[in-house]
């Protein structure tokens, strides 16, 4: 455990210029990408690894990748409860139960019912592929090899659920913007 | 939608780039990508900032399919071929992080928020109290359960579906389609749901709410935090200052199947866990208290094998003190 923690910061020492090139990138914004990096050092050298990582710089490429995420997503969330604070009004703790509207959590529900029946329509094998690496995990070579394709048609398969996703999502702002 | 608006301001990107984004994710999903490809997918989001664009909406798209999918699974499951040996959860940090839960605007918003504030009022209350290792479901009205864990005490009143919780932990399911169906006290907080699933752990000193389906507001008026399903708070209450960690469903309920999940929570947190299921006090000497636990203890086996079986993991040895165990060194 020990060894594994010292070897992790080595490697993040030894490739921090390729983590650090890789955070700009990815957010495109070097102040961030550097706050980022200062995080992963933070997790790596606080955190335990159990069990020996086969690939060190993999391994610290994906924490850069989630810890970009989790920005990101930070980064969205506050946009949205904003808009929804400011939609609320600053009344709340007037009337405890009506500041959000159950017809917000409405809409979503449908758009998630709508979503679901836009996947629906996806031919059989295409929706078993999908389920089978979105939700089941399996990777995209043992997926080739169980339905006896190639791994690139694994990949258009899934591709044309995300497109649909993809598509829905986009439909579905210009209707309610 | 409002809260989605800003999301996808790049529809007109050529289809080549969304399908090479949506490749990236592929790769990342897939056994676990090495890193010259990393490299390549640096290299690739250098060429334009479009790309970054195409692959966050991209990952909004994947995390969306992954709220959407178990639903269509579902749909499907006798149609289903289920013989290809489906590898079952492990539980290593690495394949935590594959598996962190997915936050698309659809799920976030989807089924609940639950919002704390200030301010209390004072009706009559019914006390509900469990012993150690007693687990018990309680109806409240017909949309509205608990499942109160042992060693657990809460003033329930039923006509306002309030609950004050005094110490302990419970899970609330609340399966109404109007908000504000149930009100969580914890001192002078406030939690309301919209229609959820969601676990709480209150201390003396500490709060612990856990979101397996929705999210949450924390402090709408200043902080204004969202934990949203799949994470958990835990906060102090004497100043509200928190710390935030992702979490599995099946860890965050599993003590209702006599089972406490543990990844890579620090041992302090799991010692509370079994104190409070065993009815017991456990110290645990400094050279071991470090250390973070990542496993699956089963409250079916009796005290002392549980509390071994930890001293194991620690690297040390249980004692039986006084009042409990002490594990050493």
């Amino acid at each position: 455990m020990q060894q594994d923690k010292s070897g992790l910061s080595k490697v993040f020492d030894d490739n921090r210029a390729l983590l650090q090139r890789f955070l700009a990138a990815r957010t495109r914004d070097t102040a961030l990408a550097e706050d980022l990096l200062q995080d992963v050092w933070i997790k790596i050298t606080t955190g335990t690894q159990s069990g020996p990582i086969d690939n060190p710089l993999a391994y610290l490429y994906k924490m850069c990748e989630y810890t970009a995420r989790d920005a990101h997503r930070s980064e969205v969330r506050k946009l949205a409860r904003e808009t929804l604070w400011s939609e609320a009004g600053s009344d709340f703790s007037a009337e405890r139960s009506d500041h959000l509207t159950p017809e917000k959590i409405t809409i979503e529900r449908d758009q998630l019912k709508r979503a679901l029946t836009e996947l629906e329509k996806l031919p059989d094998k295409t929706r078993e592929i999908f389920i089978d690496f979105r939700i089941n995990q399996i990777t995209q070579k043992e997926i080739a090899r169980s339905q006896n394709i190639s791994i690139s048609a694994v990949e258009k398969h899934l591709q044309r659920a995300y497109r649909v996703i993809a598509k829905f999502r986009k439909n579905n702002d210009a209707g309610m913007d | 939608m409002a809260t989605e608006s800003h999301m996808n301001k790049n529809n007109a990107l050529p289809d080549r780039i969304h399908e090479e984004a949506v490749r990236w994710i592929l790769r990342q999903r897939d056994a676990d990508m090495p890193d010259s490809e990393w490299a390549a997918f640096t290299e690739w989001l250098e060429v334009t900032p479009d790309h970054m664009t195409a692959y966050n909406d991209a990952l909004e798209a994947d995390e969306d399919l992954g709220v959407i999918g178990p639903a269509l699974e579902q749909m499907h499951h006798d149609a289903a071929d289920d013989d290809d040996g489906i590898p079952d959860n492990d539980n290593t940090p690495f394949n935590l992080m594959s598996r962190w839960p997915a936050f698309g605007a659809v799920a976030a918003m989807l089924l609940a928020v639950v919002i704390f504030w200030p301010g209390t009022q004072s009706p009559k209350y019914a006390t509900f109290q469990t012993e150690y290792g007693e687990i018990r479901e309680v109806a409240i009205n017909s949309s509205v359960s608990m499942v109160m864990n042992g060693n657990t005490e809460l003033a329930l009143d039923r006509e306002n579906a309030t609950v004050q919780m005094l110490r302990g932990e419970a899970t609330y399911r609340v399966e109404s389609p109007k908000p504000g169906a149930l009100r969580v006290e914890i001192d002078d907080l406030t939690i309301v749901d919209y229609g959820t699933v969601f676990n709480v752990v209150r201390d003396k000193t500490m709060l612990r709410v856990a979101v397996t389906e929705g999210a949450v507001m924390i402090d709408p008026e200043q902080e204004k935090i969202l934990v949203s399903a799949g994470e958990q708070i835990d906060m102090q209450l004497k100043d509200l200052s928190l710390t935030r960690s992702t979490v599995s469903e099946d860890a965050v309920l599993a003590w209702q199947d006599q089972q406490l999940v543990f990844e890579d929570r620090p041992v302090k947190a799991v010692i509370r866990d079994i104190e409070r299921n065993f009815g017991t006090k456990i110290s645990v000497s400094n050279g071991l208290s470090n250390q973070k636990i990542t496993g699956v203890i089963s409250l079916a086996n009796d005290e002392a094998m549980v509390i071994n079986d930890v001293a194991a993991v620690l690297g040390g040895k249980a004692q039986k003190a006084e009042t409990g165990w002490r594990i050493v060194d």
